[in-house]
């Protein structure tokens, strides 16, 4: 009995002195906040700053830098615009300053460079990350550090979906391009010249297995059962893959009425490939993935063409801002403006809540995003698809993707209807 | 389930892609086999090597206007001189260090390489642009491609050349004393550190080999040699470590595994048939598919 009472005496005394150092620090952490919170709340009632400090995270450096570093070009472009236009008027003509973070693609680089920049750079609203992997850790961070985050490009639907009250973002969720691709592949038969093209009753899902993939995957299998339509094939594979012959040959086989992908790049030019050689006639409709790029065009060539896929911004069918926008980006920097239109918008929707708060008090700059309504005919700047731009109660920009199709070498708008400018052509092998 | 019904095309054509994967990787595997085989050293920059032979043989044929299978005669000798010049920079200085910093010192190695290959090229898909990627040709209902055959080819007569000069060479044969006992092949004559440094060229000429064939039909990328890197240590382990024909066949195995389970299985259960398979022979025969349990 004594004895067995001794283990339990020490690990009571581990436990009290567990708590001890818990309570410790749960307390300095609290003192720190506090100071935290005077020190802005006596500057901010002071006088007003004369720079505000956007804190950029992309990958500079890694296997998608140059996406990365066209990412800070667009971001760039959006705050000199605002700059030569006069700041922030509400707080004096504030001027917004570019605060530049590496997240070289990982999750925890990009998590330390969101701790610098707010610990050491002190800048009031972050915006980024291209990946949703790096998007959801710093969105946690942000979230406890109090400091608004506004994703601008990574589309994982958890990033919005987890209820965080400082994050906030312009691009689309991965859902909503699986939900596009279903309501594309239904419209078929009403966007092909001629009415040529059945009604879609079976369709085949080829998907990369990466998270991206993942996700469009199922929101491709909740839409495909709600329109009714029979899931014959449901392909998934690596997308470091040397070739997917075997996987594009499984879809065939299914012989479906349309098919559903989700791709990088380099997997995106071995199915179109495949497809060729395989002889398929029937239509391929990708999420936003790799047959979005450029270079999916150049490498391919006529082989691309047919190819339809879901999209945020097409200059074609964009309103005069938009154009002008990707005009310019393409003088400026020589880049496509179409992928990144969505973390271009988001620095105008930072501006227009700045704006509004008057203030880059974090609670006032947080509210004002909650509230932020970008009105085109108030002169607003809008350049992705709408007449007016707000946040959903989870911080979600509320916005549907477009689809465009590889015709000529070029991507053309074929829907939704108010964006169809080309009906959808059909390349049969 | 209509999800598993498996036409028999779909098999077929499983086959015939599987087979021909295999093929290439046993090419890369092969210089894996080799090197480990004889110096007891595994090249963790194995995969980089190929990268960057596929950068040589992608320029010269972008930018030279080579026919993609004509750049072997500048992309072997030179992955085999990177291979000769990394091996008497640094692997020579540490070749009776403990296993452990040879990785280390490999494994920096490629990443090294493929950082350098990230800043330089950053991560762009570069694809040739010549009418070999789409050449293909129909066998039955399967379609087969073009380039997919001469890499075939290319891996057998890689791998023969390979039995060829380590049976009948006398640096090949002392290249096997060496990998029996370095000390008494040394005591009879046969320069050691020679015999590694060309057991290290030779297994990285047969990437710049395979740089070639691929380059034919698969874009080059930074990371486009690190997943064939690691399905040939796979493929290495499988084959029975020091074995050529073990590599090659363990090669076809993997190769087949990966595609016959694209063909059957839903969803992403089909990529771990292959690890399955690998497991299952790891388990049964951990000696790999040829060798011998060693003593």
């Amino acid at each position: 009995m004594h004895r067995s009472l001794e283990p339990k005496h020490a690990a009571l005394r581990i436990g009290v002195y567990a708590l001890l150092v818990v309570v410790a620090a749960a307390l300095l952490a609290a003192c720190g906040n506090d100071t935290n919170a005077n020190t802005d709340g006596t500057t901010n009632g002071t006088s007003s700053p004369k720079v505000i400090k956007i804190g950029s995270l992309w990958p500079l450096t890694g296997p998608v830098a140059k996406i990365g570093q066209e990412c800070v070009q667009v971001v760039e472009m959006a705050v000199d615009e605002i700059n030569a236009q006069g700041g922030i008027k509400s707080m004096g003509g504030a001027k917004l300053e570019i605060v530049s973070g590496d997240t070289g693609s990982a999750p925890d680089i990009g998590l330390g460079e969101a701790r610098r920049l707010v610990e050491q750079e002190k800048v009031d609203i972050i915006t980024g990350t291209y990946q949703s992997t790096v998007a959801i850790p710093v969105s946690q961070y942000c979230e406890r550090a109090r400091v608004p985050f506004l994703v601008g490009i990574a589309a994982a639907d958890v990033i919005t979906e987890s209820g965080l009250q400082w994050t906030f973002r312009t691009a689309q969720t991965t859902h909503n391009y699986g939900k596009g691709q279903v309501e594309l592949a239904v419209a078929l038969p009403t966007l092909v010249e001629g009415g040529a093209f059945p009604e879609v009753k079976t369709a085949a899902v080829l998907w990369e297995n990466s998270e991206f993939g993942q996700a469009v995957h199922a929101a491709n299998l909740t839409y495909l059962v709600q329109h009714h339509i029979e899931v014959v094939a449901d392909v998934s594979y690596d997308a470091m893959s040397p070739d997917l012959t075997t996987q594009v040959s499984r879809v065939k086989a299914a012989n479906p009425d349309v098919v559903l992908t989700s791709t990088w790049l380099n997997d995106a030019i071995l199915i179109r490939r495949a497809r060729a050689k395989l002889g398929m006639e029937q239509p391929f409709i990708d999420a936003v993935g790799g047959t979005s790029v450029d270079s999916f065009g150049e490498d391919l060539g006529p082989l691309a063409d047919g190819q339809l896929l879901m999209t945020d911004f097409e200059p074609e069918t964009a309103n005069e801002a938009g154009q002008q926008a990707y005009n310019d980006f393409k003088e400026q920097y020589r880049g496509d403006f179409s992928s990144y239109a969505t973390a271009y918008q988001g620095i105008y929707v930072i501006a227009k809540a700045l704006e509004n708060a008057g203030s880059t008090d974090p609670d006032k700059l947080q509210a004002a995003l909650v509230n932020v309504k970008l009105v085109a005919a108030d002169g607003d700047k809008i350049i992705l698809p709408m007449d007016t731009l707000q946040f959903d109660e989870k911080h979600q920009l509320k916005s549907e993707p477009l689809g465009v199709q590889w015709q000529n070498n070029v991507m053309v708008p074929v829907f939704p209807d108010a964006y169809a400018k080309y009906p959808v052509l059909l390349y049969n092998e | 389930m209509k999800l598993l019904q498996l036409s028999s095309h779909v098999l077929v054509q499983a086959l015939i892609d599987g087979l021909l994967y295999g093929g290439l990787l046993a090419l890369v595997a092969v210089g894996v086999t080799l090197i480990f085989g004889v110096m007891k050293i595994i090249n963790f920059a194995h995969g980089e090597f190929l990268m960057v032979g596929m950068y040589i043989a992608y320029f010269l044929v972008a930018g030279a206007g080579f026919n993609p299978y004509l750049t072997i005669v500048v992309t072997i000798p030179a992955v085999a001189l990177m291979g000769v010049l990394i091996f008497k920079g640094t692997l020579s200085r540490i070749l009776s260090d403990p296993p452990m910093n040879q990785i280390m010192l490999t494994l920096g190695i490629g990443m090294i390489l493929r950082n350098l290959a990230l800043l330089v090229f950053h991560g762009d898909v570069r694809t040739i642009r010549s009418e070999w990627p789409d050449a293909h040709f129909n066998l039955g209902d399967a379609v087969v491609g073009t380039p997919h055959v001469v890499a075939f080819a290319g891996a057998v007569c890689a791998a023969l050349g390979i039995a060829y000069v380590l049976r009948r060479t006398d640096i090949g044969r002392g290249a096997i004393a060496a990998a029996q006992d370095a000390t008494a092949a040394a005591l009879v004559g046969v320069s050691v550190r020679r015999v590694y440094m060309f057991a290290f060229a030779l297994g990285s000429a047969t990437l710049g080999l395979a740089a070639s064939l691929l380059v034919a039909y698969q874009g080059v990328t930074p990371t486009a040699g690190a997943y064939l890197g690691i399905m040939a240590f796979l493929v290495t382990v499988l084959g029975g470590i020091r074995s050529i024909l073990g590599c090659f066949l363990a090669g076809l195995v993997i190769g087949l595994a990966a595609d016959i389970g694209a063909a059957v299985f839903p969803g992403t259960l089909s990529q771990g048939f292959t690890l399955c398979i690998f497991i299952l022979v790891l388990i049964f025969r951990p000696q790999g598919l040829l060798s011998r349990r060693q003593a």
